[in-house]
């Protein structure tokens, strides 16, 4: 038996194209991620997603979904405002957000992404890469007191200060304030955290006793926890405002 | 051009088009300018080759190599039902990074006229195709290692598909750039010395179901069968083609260089004297 060349085509046709149409029967042919990450094969976090397998098309709130890190706290520690919808940001964005960083040979994305998640939670994390964090970052993981020794050296030697980063990064990034601890800025709002509550004089029992619950983590907005708990934000606000010491 | 040899032309623009405008579409979509009716998928979701360097992963932790998806593993099966078949039609017939090299390679054999594809001596040319199994035996096992696509960095592919997009690496565009100059000279010169894909396709000329066969009853022995062969393949000094550089492009059959009818055909039965279908 012989196949000429129109048969040939014609069955190359048939035979990827009705493939595709196949599998799309059967919902099997996806051209995006699922965002489902791996979880561990074995040791202690066996089962649990793995934030190493955080990849760039992920959004803040696809790591909220999955890993319960707020996306408020992930958009406050990569220093990302002034953006409408802070759940759809997608990770690798930060690449270019903070590509003035290349000059000097560092990078914040998505490996610094999956950096943070880990040590936010507590979880394992591959520290042979060269990853770094805006001082936000450092600074949420730190106050969470998970680091061990190792992992507090890492973070403290991968450091950025947003004050330091050259070039334009763009309108999207978030740099403190010259003087952040001034009276004005004492005020609750929707990316405010506990742990800027506590620093402003409200102590942890006052807030406890407030929002009904313990402080799941010092980094988690309030607002966040609201959100969680439907609780409505804007009264809490109004009592916790007029509890910060002015 | 033969009107029946045509048909590949008209697939290869088809499949050169089509993943252009899928992936600058998903460019597009990133910027929220997308096209709402046309699929925006990454070039990463439409490589079969991402299906195959992800296979280890896939059985080790049941997830994909990152960028990569489900497509890529159906269209690796689609590519290997197709060589198993008929060998690496997918090369031959529908990869648009071969594609563009043939067409490159059309002006230079304008130029080059009979040099064209012959600048390189026997005798150092059937060592050098085997580079490609040593690179496809790197990337498997650096993304196997890494977990990332090691590849995407100085794959000419994607790079050809990125040169409007912020993905586009310097080292993929530099092997680009390398491939469409060395076409001039050469056919096909990634799939011939590098492309790991094709030599994995490649080795299904061994067993593929339909082969290239040449009638050696009918033969007259003019050897143009050898001459138009774009990988450089010896038609005219054997009965079977086995080559693992064959891409089933059907040049060298009766129905193109080829001047005696059913004398180099692509049968299951012997010396192309077959029923055709």
């Amino acid at each position: 038996m012989r196949v000429k060349s129109n048969a040939l085509g014609l069955i190359v046709l048939v035979v990827i194209f009705g493939g595709i149409a196949a599998s799309s029967l059967f919902n099997m042919w996806n051209t995006s991620s699922e965002k489902i990450p791996a979880r561990y094969q074995t040791g202690e976090f066996e089962g649990q997603f793995d934030p190493s397998d955080i990849r760039g098309s992920y959004t803040f709130g696809d790591i909220n979904n999955v890993f319960a890190v707020p996306a408020d706290t992930l958009a406050m520690a990569f220093g990302v405002s002034n953006i409408d919808d802070i759940d759809s940001f997608q990770v690798k964005n930060l690449e270019s957000l903070y590509a003035g960083l290349k000059e000097q040979g560092k990078e914040i994305g998505a490996g610094s992404v999956r950096v943070f998640t880990g040590l936010y939670l507590g979880l394992p994390v591959n520290l042979d890469e060269e990853y770094f964090l805006p001082k936000p970052a450092a600074d949420i993981l730190v106050e969470k007191g998970n680091l061990t020794q190792e992992q507090l050296g890492y973070v403290n030697i991968h450091v950025v200060d947003m004050d330091n980063i050259p070039g334009e990064q763009g309108s999207l990034i978030e740099k403190p304030p010259a003087d952040e601890n001034t009276q004005d800025e004492r005020v609750v709002k929707g990316t405010t955290t506990f742990h800027e509550l506590i620093s402003w004089g409200v102590s942890e029992q006052q807030v406890e006793e407030i929002i009904g619950g313990k402080i799941p983590a010092p980094g988690m907005t309030v607002r966040e926890y609201c959100q969680n708990n439907g609780i409505s934000f804007s009264s809490i606000k109004e009592i916790l405002n007029s509890l910060i010491k002015k | 051009m033969n009107d029946k040899i045509r048909l590949r032309y008209i697939i290869q623009v088809l499949f050169f088009v089509m993943v252009g405008a899928i992936t600058l579409n998903h460019s597009l979509a990133e910027t929220g300018a997308g096209i709402s009716w046309l699929s925006n998928a990454s070039i990463h979701a439409l490589c079969p080759f991402g299906g195959v360097v992800s296979v280890y992963q896939y059985f080790v932790s049941g997830t994909y190599v990152q960028k990569i998806h489900e497509s890529s593993f159906i269209l690796m099966w689609i590519a290997f039902v197709l060589a198993v078949g008929f060998g690496p039609v997918i090369c031959g017939w529908v990869c648009p990074l071969g594609s563009v090299q043939e067409w490159v390679a059309g002006i230079g054999r304008r130029i080059f006229k009979h040099k064209h594809n012959n600048f390189i001596p026997y005798k150092y040319d059937r060592f050098l195709r085997y580079i490609r199994y040593f690179i496809l035996i790197w990337v498997i096992y650096m993304v196997a290692v890494t977990s990332k696509l090691v590849f995407a960095d100085i794959d000419p592919y994607a790079a050809m598909f990125h040169l409007f997009s912020d993905e586009l690496a310097a080292g993929g565009l530099i092997v680009l750039a390398i491939t469409l100059a060395t076409s001039l000279l050469v056919e096909r010169p990634w799939c011939k010395y590098a492309c790991p894909y094709g030599a994995l396709l490649g080795i299904s000329n061994i067993f593929r179901v339909f082969k290239i066969r040449r009638n050696n009853e009918t033969c007259i022995n003019c050897n143009r069968c050898t001459d138009i062969c774009p990988m450089n393949i010896e038609v005219d000094q054997g009965e079977v083609i086995r080559d693992h550089q064959c891409i089933s492009c059907l040049k060298c059959s009766s129905e193109e260089a080829c001047p005696v009818q059913k004398t180099v055909g692509f049968t299951i039965g012997r010396g192309g004297t077959g029923d055709a279908c």
